[in-house]
């Protein structure tokens, strides 16, 4: 039983890396994606996501492989600053631009994969995730990542968390550091998306943070508590595939509906 | 005169020609304020009439249409020392989070990050003391009352010591002793000489703690001191404005 453990971890052990590094880049933005109400947004970043793959489905034979990543990611931020335009023309509230501009996008990818019938392997993988497939060039990205997620950050959580409780407040622009971490959540988003999939990846964004921000004493003690149960989940959901034989996707998940449990024990206490 | 005293009081806020119009609404005219440091100013008038919109021009919140606000005599684009303003919003509170596990004495300790200044615990602890907060400091911002945040908002607002009070009706919903004693403190304050800018319908008060008014329904009816705002009052200037949009607070 060891012995296929070993081997296990060294088969995953790039895919254990990089989903290590997302699992600590996400607790540094999930908590105030749930306090201000828009904890469906990296569901919603994960759809904007699907349309931007078909795109490169379509045009890969025009895009060389090493644009491929950065075509990605200027095109779901672009799509993803629809959000804001719609918020700050049609005045709409973050949720309801969020919702529209999702269903929209989404309309539009499935046109586009209907009429184009170009599905490939890179795409099932950016749908599904695959541990296995992850080699070191897809940890060293999520290392990245997690310095630029650090960095950003400690610059930018004094407003992140004030844009919490408040929205005007002297001398400060919200507006930039709004900015600042819709950028970060769709970086860490099409990089999660790579390693874990659509399925799983936005729910790193909310089981952890939820239990934790419940059971925390203080603001101070939230992410670290997030960062411990996003790397438990992720453990914990690979040694549940590997024990279980069930795809990782779903074992984490069910790892992390432990946190949901824990909550409802909680709520009766 | 090396150890001669100046007594020449320095304008904290000017405001020239302001006008703003939101959605094809005019909502402030021809506003011209000039306040000096040390006064305690009263801003009045009927609900719409657009004193919390002129606190936001002032704040840099919302952009004029045309007009200058000078902040000790800087342009309002060019002021940058924002920790000398302290801010109590309208309904303070409202958007907090039944899950946001930020404590009280976090919650206060926010102006420092946001000003990169270095937090001043003495300070912070002699004003939780003398609004009733400290033992509060380790309870989660949520579970504090209606009251109890007013007064948790204003150690923040003064917090970082600032020249400028700025409150927006910051008594709706507390009772008459809470009332009391919150314009009771802030009378302390002024005494010490920090300058408070009130928008307030609590109108007893012009009588009591304040020594400017001013009036505004859109446009700036009176500006001036409350002895004066007395006659203006008799003269039912400022009467017959309320009159006329149907609205009566007093």
């Amino acid at each position: 039983m060891m012995e296929s453990i070993v081997t296990y971890l060294d088969l995953f052990k790039w895919g254990l890396l990089a989903g290590g590094t997302f699992a600590l880049s996400s607790s540094f933005t999930s908590t105030f994606l749930v306090l201000k109400r828009n904890a469906l947004f990296p569901h919603a970043l994960t759809h904007l996501l699907l349309f931007s793959l078909i795109c490169l489905t379509l045009l890969s034979s025009y895009i060389p492989n090493i644009l491929h990543f950065p075509f990605l990611l200027l095109i779901t931020l672009m799509i993803s600053g629809l959000i804001h335009i719609f918020k700050a023309f049609l005045k709409l509230y973050e949720d309801s631009a969020t919702s529209l501009t999702t269903h929209l996008f989404l309309g539009l990818a499935l046109f586009l994969a209907s009429i184009s019938s170009q599905y490939d392997a890179t795409l099932l993988n950016y749908l599904f995730g695959s541990l296995i497939m992850v080699d070191k060039k897809d940890a060293i990205e999520g290392f990245i990542v997690l310095t630029i997620t650090i960095f950003i950050y400690k610059k930018h959580f004094p407003l992140w968390l004030t844009s919490c409780i408040d929205r005007e407040i002297p001398g400060l622009n919200f507006k930039r550091s709004d900015l600042s971490l819709l950028l970060l959540v769709t970086l860490q988003i099409l990089i999660g998306v790579k390693l874990m999939g659509v399925l799983l990846v936005s729910s790193f964004y909310i089981f952890g943070t939820a239990f934790a921000l419940r059971i925390s004493p203080a603001f101070r003690y939230a992410i670290p508590t997030i960062a411990l149960l996003n790397i438990l989940a992720l453990a914990g959901g690979f040694f549940l595939s590997i024990f279980l034989d069930i795809p990782f996707s779903a074992s984490a998940i069910i790892f992390m509906s432990l946190y949901l449990f824990g909550l409802f024990l909680l709520s009766t206490k | 005169m090396k150890f001669g005293i100046t007594l020449k009081t320095r304008k904290m806020l000017r405001i020239e020609s302001l006008y703003l119009s939101l959605d094809g609404k005019s909502i402030l005219e021809d506003i011209n304020l000039e306040i000096k440091e040390g006064d305690f100013l009263a801003l009045i008038g009927p609900n719409g009439g657009g004193k919390s919109t002129l606190i936001r021009c002032i704040l840099g919140f919302l952009k004029p249409n045309k007009g200058n606000i000078y902040l000790w005599d800087k342009p309002l684009e060019t002021f940058k020392e924002w920790y000398k303003v302290g801010y109590v919003p309208q309904r303070a509170g409202q958007e907090i989070n039944l899950m946001n596990p930020l404590t009280v004495g976090e919650f206060l300790e926010l102006p420092f990050l946001w000003y990169k200044l270095r937090v001043d615990k003495d300070h912070l602890s002699h004003l939780c003391e003398r609004f009733g907060i400290k033992e509060h400091l380790s309870k989660k911002i949520y579970h504090l009352s209606f009251g109890q945040l007013q007064r948790v908002y204003l150690v923040r607002a003064l917090s970082t010591k600032p020249k400028v009070l700025i409150l927006d009706e910051p008594s709706v919903g507390l009772d008459f002793v809470s009332q009391e004693i919150f314009y009771k403190i802030l009378s302390e304050f002024h005494q010490k000489g920090l300058t408070i800018i009130l928008i307030t319908h609590e109108t007893w008060l012009i009588t009591k703690e304040v020594n400017k008014v001013a009036c505004l329904n859109h446009k700036l009816y009176f500006h001036g001191e409350h002895e004066d705002f007395c006659l203006f009052a008799e003269r039912e200037v400022y009467w017959f404005n309320f009159h006329k949009i149907e609205h009566c607070h007093w």
